[in-house]
This record gives C-alpha cells, structure tokens and sequence, in this order.
C-alpha cells in the first residue's frame, strides 16, 4: 500500500517536471526568435520556393535594394515612462503622411521593404518599430503582438505629438497584422486613416495551436497550457488574453484584409472569422495561389489597386 | 536516531523554502520587468498618479525634445568588466553640465522635462542608464549602489574631456539616492552642487515600506531573505546602501526636494536626509500627493527654486 502510493507520487512528479520542461521548450522553440531562425538556418528548413518567389520577385529586387542602400539609424522614442525603438525615414520635403509598417513573425525590417518603397515613393514618411525579440531589440523573446501592441501605440502618439496634422496609415503583415488589431481596439487618435491587415491571426492561442498541430505534429490540446505558463513566466504575455479579433471588434478605423487562399498556418476560416468580426468600413484581397504572407508577390497589382482605392477614399 | 533524520530533512526542507521564497522577493523588489508586471496586477494607486505626470503637457514637450535631440550614445567602462551606458546631448557651450539619474522603472525619457529646461540654460546634459534600465546589460537594478559608480564614471569622463567644466547631479527618486551616495564620495572640483528630488534614507528602509504597504508581506524573514538572495546573485548588499549616512560626508551643496504626502517614499525620510547631510543644504516641499511630481504639479516655482539654487554655485 505504502509502495502505490509512493509510486503514484514519484510518477506524478516526474510527469509534472516533464510537462513543465516541455513547455518550456518548445517556448524556447517558439517564441525566443533569435534561437528558431539560427535553428532555422542550421538545419535548412526554410521554405525556399517562398523565399525565392519572395525576395527574387524582380519587382521586389529594386525594393529590397533600395531599402539596404538606405543606411537607417535605430532612433529613440519615449512614452508613459517607456523607451522604445525604432526606424524612422522622412521625407526630404515636409510631408503630413505616415506609414507604420510592422513586419511578421520570424521577419524582419527588410521584409517591409516593397510597401516602404511603394509608400515613399508616394511621398509618405515611413516609421518601422522594433518587434520585440526581433532582431536588435532588447527583449530576448517574441510576444504575438501582446506587447508590440504598446510599440506601435506609442509611435502613433509620438507622431501625432510631433505634428498634430498627421495622417497615418498602419501596415502589418501576419503577426503584425494582429498587431495593428490589437492596437485599433484602443483609443487610437483620429490621424490613423486606415490599416492593412495582411493575414493576421485571430488569437495568438489558436495561432500557437495550429502551430504545435501542424509544424510540429505534437498533441497541441495537450501541450498548450504548458507553453502558455511558459508565456506568462518569461515575457508576461498571456496567450489567452491576447485576442486581435476582440480588439477589432471595438475599431471603428477602416481597415483592408489581404489573405492568401493557400495559407496553412491562418486558414481562410479564421480569416473569415475576422473579417467579420470587424464592425467599420472594409474590404478584402483574396490572392488565390499565396501561401502565408507572401501575397503582395503573387497579386500585386490588385494589392496596389485596393491600397491606392482605400487612399483615395480615406487620406486624401 | 530517526528523530535526528527527521531533523536532518525539516533544516533542509525549510532553507530550500526560504531560498526560495527569498528569490521570488528579490525578483519582485529588483527585477524591472518583473516589478512592472507586479505593479500593473496590483493596480497600485501609484499608477493613477503617474498618469498625471505622464499626460502633463510638460511631459510631453519634454518628450518630443528629447527625441529630436542630437543624443550621442556613450559607454564607459566601471567596476569590473561593467559598461555604464548614457545618453550625451552636447549644447553650444560645453562649460556647463547637468547628471539626470532617472528614477526606478523609468527611462531617460523621465527626466527629459528637467533635462530640456536645463538645455535651454545652456547646459549639457548626460542622462545614464540606471543598472538594470533600458540598454544596461546587467538584469536587476540596484537602487542606487551601482548607479553611483555609472553616475561617477560619467562625471570622470566630462571632467576628462572638458577640464574646465561644471556639473550639477540631478536625481529623481532612485537616481536622487544614487546621487547622495555619490555625495559622500570624494569627488573631482567640477562637481559642484546637486538636488535631490524624493529620494530614499537607506535601502532597507524604503524596502519595509513597500514591504508593508505594497506587498503586505511581514518584513521578518523576507527582506532578510531576500537580501541573501541578492548576495547570490551577486548584487549589491542591502545594508550598505544607506544614502543618508553617506551625506555625512558629503562634500557638495545639496538642495532637497520632496512633496509632502508621497506615497512611495515617505516625508519622514526626507527629514532625516536633510538633518544628516554636512554640508551646506536647502530643502523644499511641494504640496503634492504624487512621488516626485513637484515639478508637474507647480513647474514655475520648482524651477524657480532650483535655479536660484544652481545660481549660487555654478557660474553664469
């Protein structure tokens, strides 16, 4: 009887130190991005068609060229006693127009560079938050827009506070997409004229869900939570409470969803889901041969005629 | 036999726990992150004061100065192997100097409004990272015993490259307790004054109050734990960190600002600051609730009397 029971406790130990390490693991696996992308690279695992349609588009070549010739320097803003950072380029002449492009998951800055080009050709000024754990920022894990949030907020204020005129547009791709859901549920001033949402995901929770499920073929029901504490312990972003599409549903801003029909990682249901959930002025792109945020490659001339539909109506 | 194993097992059970529970009181005390998500469940009173400060227009002004100034980013080395980090902005005249140390949990963004009122005196203005802040690379900050060896590498290096200058400290809160501590040092002729606005007698003093007004948690054995803890860690003693006892030997003028129903740091620590320190003193209340906010809450008079002050030390 004595023995059972000690059994019974050593194993339900050993199961909870188990769990414990799983998740913090694959938190490990998941959201510490300098790790995933030198992983990434080590054993080769990139999507090398995409990368290849992507950043060899000869559309996009110039782009990325442009942006590398650029020589942008890491700038400081500060607001409600925070400090953050982030990437600004202006306009030789003065200009009122604003474009916030915040890149996705695992990207970075460089990604951004075709709507970049676009926009300042078109005379707007350009602002590129850091995400967090991405690339040089300070914090070393990625939060799924939970604290981005706070990122992108503080630069509208920033830019509102410098010239009150302002018209801003927000720009995010995947993760930071939702992003700019979250921010445009709250008080956001009335210069931010409209957003592109370019495949965000409705909930981080079902994001790393579909995640766990589909890239790494784990029993992700299972392993969530566990993942989920590993959040709230490191970075102190819960996943549960992280929610784009309750965020949406108070904007009242315009925004403009882009999804591709191929997308594996935020189906066309959840895309559905948000669409609908967003209660302003919107539209939709549905590029029927992309895969996850890559549609500005496979139709960008529709993506150019919706964005150029929306400016006209919206910051002019 | 068996009652000395019993023994053997209950000494160790309860020196685990108390490590532990000394651990989690020293993140919750010292560890930035960890004390801004704690004050953010909480909902702390505090907060709803700083919102005052931080949506003052002051504040704001402060902000977008800072942000368009030519900020150079120093590093110098201190201590072992340490590297204290601070913004420089250089003014045209680069005889007259003023040290923002900023507060705990803030950023140099806090001390901008000082910082720009002072710029526009004509002095330079060098606002460090606090260890544990912003871009300083140790993890937990140290109220105040590190931060005067970053505050003095600071002032050895202006001296050094502008031999004849003039410095005036200017501390808020945890920078104002790092600059008492720098006081009681011996100093270069340059330094010439300094004001301290709402800092703390000494360490273990400040850590009991927020001990029993904001943790609820008895002070006996967690603040002792949680000094050991510290020691683990390699940070700073918590009984050597007494301010007020180092402006006995203080060798500069120093002017005492405090508002009189601070809720984070008591008014009677302020007393005893000021009947400690040797040298030449002023003081001055601000009728405010809010922990050094006098200069939101009164900017023409807090400036007033700080001018006149500096006046009297520091050369035209």
């Amino acid at each position: 009887m004595k023995n059972t029971v000690k059994n019974i406790l050593k194993l339900s130990a050993a199961a909870g130190i188990g769990y414990y390490a799983l998740g913090e693991l694959l938190y490990q696996g998941i959201f510490n991005i300098r790790l995933t992308n030198g992983m990434v690279r080590a054993l080769k695992l990139e999507d090398k068609e995409m990368m290849r349609i992507f950043y060899e588009e000869p559309v996009f070549v110039k782009s990325f060229q442009w942006f590398d010739g650029l020589g942008l320097k890491d700038r400081a803003i500060y607001e409600n006693g925070k400090e953050y950072h982030g990437f600004f380029l202006r306009q030789n002449e003065k200009s009122h127009n604003w474009l916030i492009c915040l890149h996705g998951y695992r990207g970075d800055r460089r990604a951004e560079a075709p709507f970049a080009e676009y926009y300042y050709e078109k005379g707007y000024n350009i602002a590129m938050p850091c995400m967090t754990g991405h690339e040089d920022d300070k914090g070393k894990y990625c939060t799924m827009g939970c604290f981005d949030k706070d990122v992108l907020t503080g630069f509208i204020n920033h830019i509102v506070r410098e010239d009150p005129d302002s018209r801003i547009i927000l720009h995010g791709v995947s993760m930071g997409a939702s992003t700019v859901m979250l921010a445009l549920g709250e008080n956001l001033p009335e210069n931010v004229k409209f957003a592109v949402c370019d495949c965000g995901f409705d909930s981080s929770w079902d994001l790393i869900y579909t995640m766990l499920k589909e890239n790494y073929k784990l029993p992700a029901k299972l392993i969530l939570s566990a993942v989920n504490g590993a959040s709230i312990r490191r970075s102190g972003a819960d996943l549960r409470k992280s929610r784009p599409i309750d965020a949406l549903r108070r904007s009242k801003t315009p925004v403009l969803f882009v999804q591709g029909a191929k997308d594996n990682l935020v189906p066309l249901n959840v895309f559905y889901r948000v669409y609908e959930a967003c209660g302003a002025y919107k539209d939709m792109l549905i590029s029927e041969k992309a895969v996850h945020a890559v549609s500005v490659a496979f139709s960008y001339n529709e993506y150019i005629k919706k964005l150029e539909s929306f400016e006209n109506k919206f910051v002019k | 036999m068996i009652k000395l194993k019993t023994a053997v097992k209950a000494g160790i059970a309860l020196c685990a726990g108390g490590l532990v529970s000394g651990e989690i009181v020293y993140q919750c005390l010292l560890n930035v992150k960890t004390v801004n998500r704690v004050y953010g469940l909480m909902k702390l009173a505090q907060k709803q004061h700083t919102n005052i400060f931080y949506e003052s227009p002051l504040y704001k002004e402060g902000i977008s100065w800072l942000e368009n100034s030519q900020a150079e980013k120093a590093v110098l080395p201190y201590g072992k192997n340490k590297k204290a980090k601070g913004l420089v902005i250089k003014n045209t005249d680069r005889k007259k100097w003023i040290i923002c140390a900023h507060c705990f949990c803030g950023c140099p963004g806090d001390e901008s409004i000082y910082a720009k009122h002072y710029y526009e005196k004509g002095f330079g203005v060098v606002i460090p990272y606090m260890s544990g802040h912003g871009e300083d690379e140790s993890k937990y900050s140290s109220m105040g015993y590190c931060d005067r060896e970053i505050l003095k590498a600071f002032v050895l290096y202006i001296t050094e490259n502008y031999p004849d200058c003039e410095i005036f400290l200017h501390g808020m809160s945890m920078g104002a307790s790092a600059v008492m501590l720098l006081a009681g040092e011996k100093l270069p002729d340059s330094v010439k004054c300094a004001v301290c606005d709402s800092g703390y007698d000494t360490c273990l003093n400040e850590f009991k109050f927020l001990l029993k007004n904001y943790y609820h948690l008895p002070v006996f054995p967690f603040l002792y734990l949680a000094g050991i803890a510290s020691r683990l860690h390699g940070n700073f003693d918590f009984k050597k960190s007494e301010p007020a006892k180092a402006l006995e030997n203080a060798g500069i003028p120093v002017l005492f600002i405090h508002s009189e129903n601070d809720n984070f740091v008591p008014y009677e620590m302020f007393l005893r600051e000021y009947k400690s320190c040797k040298s030449p003193v002023e003081a001055y209340t601000v009728k405010c609730p809010l922990h050094g906010g006098g200069v939101v809450f009164n900017p023409s008079e807090y400036f007033q009397i700080t001018d006149d002050f500096i006046k009297k030390y520091i050369s035209e």
